[in-house]
């Protein structure tokens, strides 16, 4: 086993060679502080990963997509009409599809009334936090408490497959705007609204979209309220969580009776779908290389403060006499660093 | 030795060799560390080599250029005499590039097998048979208007010589040819007979054009397409005719823009330059008045590969829909009541994004960042080994004393 020792690359030298300094102690105790705060830092950097992106084009051949609908209109479930037309020529009856339920109608606390959400990029981590997927409930049947007068409400929520193509949300009053045999009288016309949740793909109640918790209330009753969307599919990946959502870009406008723009009171919600789906992933380096950076960067940190150590040192000495040096201290207490040399 | 007054700024003050204590496990703890070393440098090589894709949106600035047109479906059921191109866009007119563009029909007998080959253009009508006889002024079944003929020299009358202009002239009208039973020009030419003999067979349509960047539609469709003041519409009476005639399609290859080889690379083999390709439509019920419909949204993209090649070709997503002509609900769809009317065909809408993708293959880290990387390797296993090599020196020295170097 001698001959091993003729491999050893880390001479040690004894330690009655070694000198050491308190002035040098307390360098020491200062680069370790640094070394925990960088070692902390890296730690931080390794957990958080790095966040990757990449533009992919659907190719999966699709027929229809989920809207996610919740809403709260002021007007009776009866005279409610839903339909979803698009470039295809179909009209999808939604109102077949949806729930409804005769509500007193109410703006819930913390909705924003007749204002815009602050719409502002989720982050990876609060998407994957908040995506618990869920089902709406079934409605249930309020038909006999509805000749109440404050049951002005209706509650509109549910599921529906629209088709996958550039169209339009129609939820308009009974006899306004699509044909039918009678039509309610204007007065029975109110379109104040809130949106509880408006969304695409599957549902996931807890992800913030740009039209969650707002309402629209005036007091001019016949009005056309026009969202636009245009939805972008995206897909969060963290750790082998995978969450696959639509982000939308909204903008909105609306026409009273007063505007000069006629048209059918009713809210209008026009969505289009963008080809490209971005990946948002995150990325991380091996935990193995991940220890080797840190102790490379730990070890060059020690590194340079020994020779920023004797660079002072050594100045010290030239500029004001061999006096001032750092390592000739009266003091000659053993104690010493793990790196000292 | 004269004293150099570098001396006095050198870095690395070495011990002197005497001093120095060289131990087994010191020399154990170095083999390790150079085995370890090997093994990440080959890991840090190993993710140098690896290719990473970094994708690139930026604004399309080829408008302007056409867009290629690869096509090559396959309807089982549809005779090639019956079945006719027509690409349209926004800008109203067939906008094709004739010159480059070229489709040939291919005739499948009812059994599958391929027949022959015969090249179309799109929105022509079949092939023109000229029949010149001094004098001959062909009837035009009223579909014109003949009554002057006698007046007129020989060279402005209103004549219909051949079965297209009668076919052209059913279509001016907006009358039903069906298979030109009773007319005379169309008996002589055997158009008659060849449509009957080939009602049952079907036809595969190959071939490419160049599109303009905007908006159109791709469209198959029965009969050959007429326009008068009223638009764009087909000649159905003969597909009608026939209930057995439908357009079950197996789209064999749909791409606009170059498909690059499969083999080329992961990157390719992953885009979505062809999500239609052999995709077959059989639906269960009679499909005879039947509308389908693909909306291909259409994005540019280019490759760019480690070695240097580029590739400019397109990715398009896909939303397939159909529907009956007779319109509203089919049992495929309760809730949905479909519009009415309209041509039986398959239709490729299609539209272009403003955005193009280049998707660059890339290795995960530069040459400096991988030298880099070998460095830090190399320099933190040693700073490791340093460490653990003082700490067994000094536990040694601590149990057994001075004796165990």
């Amino acid at each position: 086993m001698a001959g091993l020792r003729t491999f050893d690359a880390f001479p040690k030298t004894d330690e009655q060679h070694v000198k050491t300094s308190s002035k040098g102690g307390l360098s020491s105790i200062l680069t370790y502080l640094f070394l925990l705060f960088i070692a902390w830092s890296e730690f931080g950097s390794f957990f958080g990963g790095y966040i990757d992106q990449q533009y992919v084009v659907d190719d999966q051949i699709k027929e229809t997509v989920t809207i996610n609908l919740d809403l709260y209109v002021n007007m009776a479930c009866k005279n409610i009409r839903i339909n979803a037309r698009d470039i295809t020529g179909d009209r999808g009856l939604i109102s077949e599809n949806i729930q409804m339920e005769g509500m007193p109608f109410y703006i819930p606390v913390g909705t924003r009334v007749n204002e815009m959400n602050n719409i502002v990029s989720p982050d990876l981590d609060e998407i994957l936090g908040e995506a618990i997927p869920a089902q709406f409930r079934e409605a249930i049947d309020t038909s006999e408490l509805t000749g109440r007068d404050d049951f002005n409400g209706c509650h509109i929520f549910g599921s529906v497959p629209v088709n996958k193509v550039k169209g339009e949300l129609h939820i308009t009053a009974h006899g306004w705007g699509y044909r039918s045999a009678s039509a309610i009288p204007k007065d029975q016309i109110n379109f104040n609204h809130v949106i509880n949740e408006l969304s695409f793909g599957d549902f996931y109640p807890y992800i913030d979209n740009p039209l969650d918790n707002t309402a629209k209330f005036s007091d001019e009753k016949i009005k056309a309220y026009y969202y636009f969307t245009s939805i972008v599919p995206t897909l969060y990946k963290k750790m082998g969580a995978e969450v696959d959502t639509n982000q939308y870009a909204l903008s909105e406008t609306e026409y009273g009776e007063s505007s000069k723009a006629t048209g059918v009171p009713g809210i209008f919600i026009r969505y289009q779908f963008e080809p490209m789906k971005i990946i948002i992933s995150d990325m991380r380096i091996g935990f193995f290389q991940f220890i080797i950076r840190l102790v490379a960067i730990l070890s060059f940190i020690v590194y340079t403060a020994s020779w920023i150590f004797r660079l002072v040192d050594k100045s010290l000495v030239l500029a004001l006499g061999p006096k001032w040096s750092l390592h000739y201290s009266k003091d000659q207490s053993p104690s010493h660093g793990l790196l000292d040399e | 030795m004269k004293k150099s007054p570098l001396l006095s700024i050198d870095a690395f003050g070495k011990t002197e060799e005497d001093v120095r204590v060289r131990t087994r496990t010191g020399g154990l703890i170095t083999v390790s560390c150079i085995i370890i070393t090997m093994l990440l440098l080959v890991s840090e090589w190993k993710q140098f080599s690896t290719i990473v894709t970094r994708p690139d949106l930026v604004v399309d600035r080829d408008r302007h250029l056409k867009l290629d047109l690869n096509l090559d479906v396959t309807f089982p059921s549809m005779p090639c005499n019956v079945l006719n191109l027509d690409i349209l866009d926004d800008s109203g007119e067939f906008q094709i590039n004739l010159l480059d563009s070229g489709f040939t029909k291919i005739r499948i007998s009812p059994e599958g097998k391929e027949l022959s080959k015969e090249k179309f253009q799109v929105g022509d009508k079949s092939s023109k048979q000229s029949f010149n006889e001094e004098g001959y002024c062909g009837p035009c079944y009223g579909a014109l208007d003949q009554s002057k003929n006698d007046e007129l020299p020989q060279d402005q009358k209103v004549c219909c010589q051949t079965c297209d202009d009668v076919r052209a002239a059913y279509g001016q009208k907006g009358w039903a040819f069906k298979d030109g039973k009773g007319v005379e020009q169309c008996e002589r030419e055997g158009y008659v007979e060849s449509i009957n003999a080939r009602i049952h067979e079907g036809c595969r349509v190959q071939g490419r054009a160049q599109l303009n960047r905007i908006q159109g539609t791709i469209h198959f469709g029965p009969g050959s397409s007429m326009r008068n003041i009223r638009g764009h519409f087909h000649d159905t009476s003969l597909y009608d005719a026939y209930p057995h005639l439908n357009f079950n399609h197996i789209i064999n290859t749909l791409t606009f823009g170059e498909k690059p080889k499969d083999g080329d690379s992961e990157l390719i083999g992953s885009a979505s330059i062809s999500p239609l390709d052999s995709r077959q439509v059989f639906p269960d019920r009679d499909t005879h008045f039947h509308e389908f419909s693909y909306f291909c949204k259409i994005i540019p993209t280019r490759f760019e590969f480690l070695d240097g090649k580029k590739v400019e070709t397109t990715q398009f997503s896909a939303t397939y829909h159909d529907r009956p002509l007779r319109g509203g609900r089919d049992e495929d769809h309760p809730n949905t009541v479909h519009s009415k009317g309209g041509v039986p065909g398959v239709f490729f809408n299609f539209e272009m994004s403003p955005l193009k993708v280049i998707n660059k293959e890339q290795h995960a880290t530069s040459w400096s960042g991988f030298l880099l990387n070998c460095i830090t390797s190399i320099g933190g296993v040693l700073a490791v080994g340093t460490v653990i090599d003082k700490i067994t020196y000094r536990a040694q020295k601590s149990i057994w004393g001075k004796k165990s170097s």
